[in-house]
Formats: structure tokens, C-alpha cells, sequence
């Protein structure tokens, strides 16, 4: 894959070299090209520049953009490593490796950690799981009287913040998470296990689209 | 694409990747889980739902789900969540119940409930794999979560409206099953 195969008005997206990215990731070489496809079509959903905005990737992820919400927000903030505003190919790669089912349980644990401490101040604050409770049951139209709300809250502090100060450090965040194992799933997209396989499509589209590109090409030169 | 999968050629071969939920069950350690259930409660059998923490509730969110990036279909058709004042055995019995009724195969792990519909040597249509779980908030309130596995939508869809009929949740507004406003 390179350059030649992109149309020629469209820009090529910037891209890291796939075998650095797969020899870092739990992706192969192919994986890495299928993850490129995908890629390429959300980058370019709203502005064909070869980055995904925030935009973007709430269009993609919920086929409209017109919901923000704090938990899309923050994961498009993880995925932007280097605070840039817009996540290139090496982020995207490197952020879904997280959830990849291989990825080690300590890094799904630091990502989740650094996911739900929205502020980014190394703990997860009383305050800041409230505010994730309650944007989660505005979105279930679920309503719980402040009471259960604070009960919820009481009972989670107990469990997890063992020194009782109020706020959840990483080391009982990981110890919370190793009593319930189940707080992981979401980290985990069992699609990325075997991404060629399951997205033929995407290889196949990229042959039609260069089939008919090319013979465009033969019949205006 | 649609015309694709139908051809022949397309078919040939094909199956579609099941993203394989099973690997979820290794996060439920046994032991891990046996040991929190005594950790507040040694009365409570290991059937029952345990009492749910705040994290527990939050990772309900659909809007902590990537899977948007590989499916198509909006995240409603894979996942529902209502709450309900029937009791949690109650809950489970009568998932149980449907469940069974339109010929699934039905698995109780923990405190989570796997339900699988397979035809084989026909062609994946209808076929589908659901796993539910009871959480409890309060003693007289209880929060269902349900998700498709994989699978066919139409009859998952089917299985929820009887689902809502049966338990007297009504589909679309608030407290009851819930799908996301596009």
C-alpha cells in the first residue's frame, strides 16, 4: 500500500509504517492495513485531511454527531496522545491496541483509570463518578431519587476507596478492578481480534474503488 | 454490499466472524467473584445479584462502547437496559422463560444469564446469542442489562418486545427499554 493508490485529488493520509505500528501493537502487519481502511473512512467523513476530529469520531461511533457526551469526549481525548485536537493513524492504532483481547489486563487497568478520572488529576474523585452516574442515567432516562444516588455512591467508595479520603488513587482502583473483573469488559472489543477476517468488505471495497478509479483514469487520458 | 454477501461467490466459504463473547467469562474469576460475595453478605446464595456499584452502572453506557466502529446498526439494536421492581429471581426466570419458549439454550454463569439460538446446517438467519445480567440498586429495584452477542437483529428484536410485553416495561420511554435517540 502506498501513496500511488490513493486518488489522485485526495490527499494521502500521513500514516506511520505498519510494521513499526504492528511490531508495537498486538496487530499484525495486515491487521494494521485493515485498521487503515477503517481509518481512512472516518478520517475522511466530514474533512478529507487524513485526521479524525471529535467530530468524526462521534459520527462513527454513533452514526450521527449531534450527541456529546463526557465519555465520548474523554475517549477521544485518551486517543489524542499528544493533545493535538485531531487523532492521527499511529493514535488510533496504538489506543484500539488497548482494547485489543490480548492487551495486557495492566494497561486496559491504566486506561480505564485515566477513562473515568475525567479531570485528569490522578484520582477519581467522589464528585467526578456522580457527575459519569448521572449523565449515565440521563442517557437510560433511568431516574433514581438523590437517596440511591448517594447509596450507590457510599457502597462504591466502601468497596474501593480503601484509605477512605474520599477519592480513588491508582493502586485501588487496581485492586477494586482484580475483585471486579467485570468492570473491565468495557475495555475489551472482541471485533479487533480478528479484524481482516471479519471486515473483508473493507479489502474489497479499497480493489473495487481502485478498479474503477483506474479505468477512469485509461479512458479521460 | 448487500448484493455482494447474496452472490454465491460471496458465499462460498463465508462464515461470518463471530466476535467471541466467551473470553468475557474469564473476567468473571471464579474465585475473585465467590470471594466479594462474602466479603458483605455469606447468607447470599451465589445465584442472587449482588448489590451494584456505581462503576458497575456507568460501564452500562453506550457511550463507552467502540463497537459503533465495526457495526452498522445503531447500538440500541445490540443492547437494552431497563430497570424493574420484580424481584431478581423473578427477573431471571422469566427471561429464562421466553427465552426458552422461542427455542433458545439457556445457561446460567454467575450472576449472568447466556442465551443461545442456533440452527445448524441452515444458514446463520436467525440464529442469535444474548447475555443478560441483573444488577440490584435497591431491594425493590433492579437494573437488566441485555446484549446481543451476535447474531440476527430481527429476532433479537423479538425477543425484546416480548420481553417488555411480559414484564410490563414499555418500550421507548423513560424506565422502560431504551434505545438511543439518534
Amino acid at each position: 500500500m502506498g501513496c500511488l493508490q490513493c486518488k489522485a485529488k485526495r490527499l494521502c493520509p500521513k500514516r506511520e509504517n505498519p510494521v513499526k505500528l504492528a511490531a508495537q501493537t498486538a496487530f499484525s502487519v495486515s491487521e494494521v492495513e485493515a485498521l487503515f481502511e477503517l481509518f481512512k473512512i472516518i478520517s475522511s467523513s466530514l474533512i478529507d485531511d487524513g485526521l479524525i476530529s471529535k467530530e468524526e469520531f462521534r459520527l462513527a461511533l454513533f452514526h450521527n454527531n449531534k450527541k456529546k457526551n463526557i465519555f465520548t469526549d474523554r475517549i477521544f481525548d485518551l486517543f489524542d496522545a499528544n493533545k493535538k485536537g485531531v487523532i492521527d493513524f499511529a493514535d488510533f492504532v496504538r489506543a484500539l491496541n488497548v482494547f485489543h483481547p490480548n492487551t495486557s489486563q495492566e494497561d486496559k487497568i491504566n486506561f480505564s483509570f485515566r477513562l473515568y478520572d475525567m479531570d485528569g488529576t490522578g484520582f477519581i474523585e467522589r464528585q467526578e463518578v456522580k457527575e459519569m452516574l448521572i449523565a449515565l442515567l440521563s442517557e437510560c432516562e433511568m431516574k433514581l431519587s438523590e437517596e440511591i444516588i448517594e447509596a450507590i455512591l457510599d457502597k462504591t467508595f466502601m468497596d474501593a476507596d480503601t484509605n477512605q479520603d474520599g477519592k480513588i488513587d491508582m493502586h485501588e482502583w487496581k485492586s477494586f478492578v482484580s475483585r471486579n473483573p467485570s468492570l473491565l469488559r468495557v475495555m475489551t472489543l472482541p471485533y479487533l481480534r480478528d479484524i481482516t477476517t471479519t471486515f473483508p468488505s473493507f479489502v474489497f471495497n479499497t480493489e473495487v474503488d481502485e478498479v474503477a478509479t483506474l479505468s477512469e483514469n485509461t479512458r479521460s487520458g | 454490499m448487500a448484493g455482494i454477501k447474496n452472490d454465491e461467490w460471496f458465499k462460498q466459504d463465508y462464515s461470518p466472524a463471530v466476535p467471541d463473547d466467551d473470553e468475557e467469562d474469564t473476567y468473571f474469576d471464579d474465585e475473585a467473584f465467590s470471594m466479594s460475595e462474602m466479603a458483605y453478605d455469606g447468607n447470599k446464595s451465589p445465584e442472587s445479584p449482588t448489590l451494584i456499584n456505581a462503576f458497575q452502572l456507568i460501564g452500562m453506557s453506550s457511550y463507552l462502547d467502540l463497537s459503533g466502529f465495526f457495526e452498522k446498526e445503531d447500538v440500541s439494536e445490540r443492547k437494552i437496559r431497563f430497570t424493574s421492581n420484580h424481584s431478581a429471581k423473578d427477573l431471571v426466570a422469566r427471561i429464562q422463560d421466553i427465552a426458552t419458549e422461542m427455542g433458545f439454550r439457556v445457561q446460567m454463569k454467575n450472576r449472568r444469564l447466556k442465551a443461545t439460538r442456533e440452527h445448524r446446517g441452515q444458514k446463520c438467519v436467525g440464529n442469535l446469542s444474548i447475555a443478560a445480567e441483573v444488577f440490584e440498586i435497591s431491594p425493590s429495584l433492579y437494573v437488566v442489562e441485555l446484549r446481543k452477542s451476535y447474531g440476527d437483529s430481527t429476532v433479537y428484536r423479538q425477543l425484546c418486545t416480548k420481553l417488555s410485553k411480559d414484564l410490563g416495561v414499555p418500550m421507548g420511554q423513560g424506565q422502560g427499554l431504551i434505545s438511543i435517540e439518534a
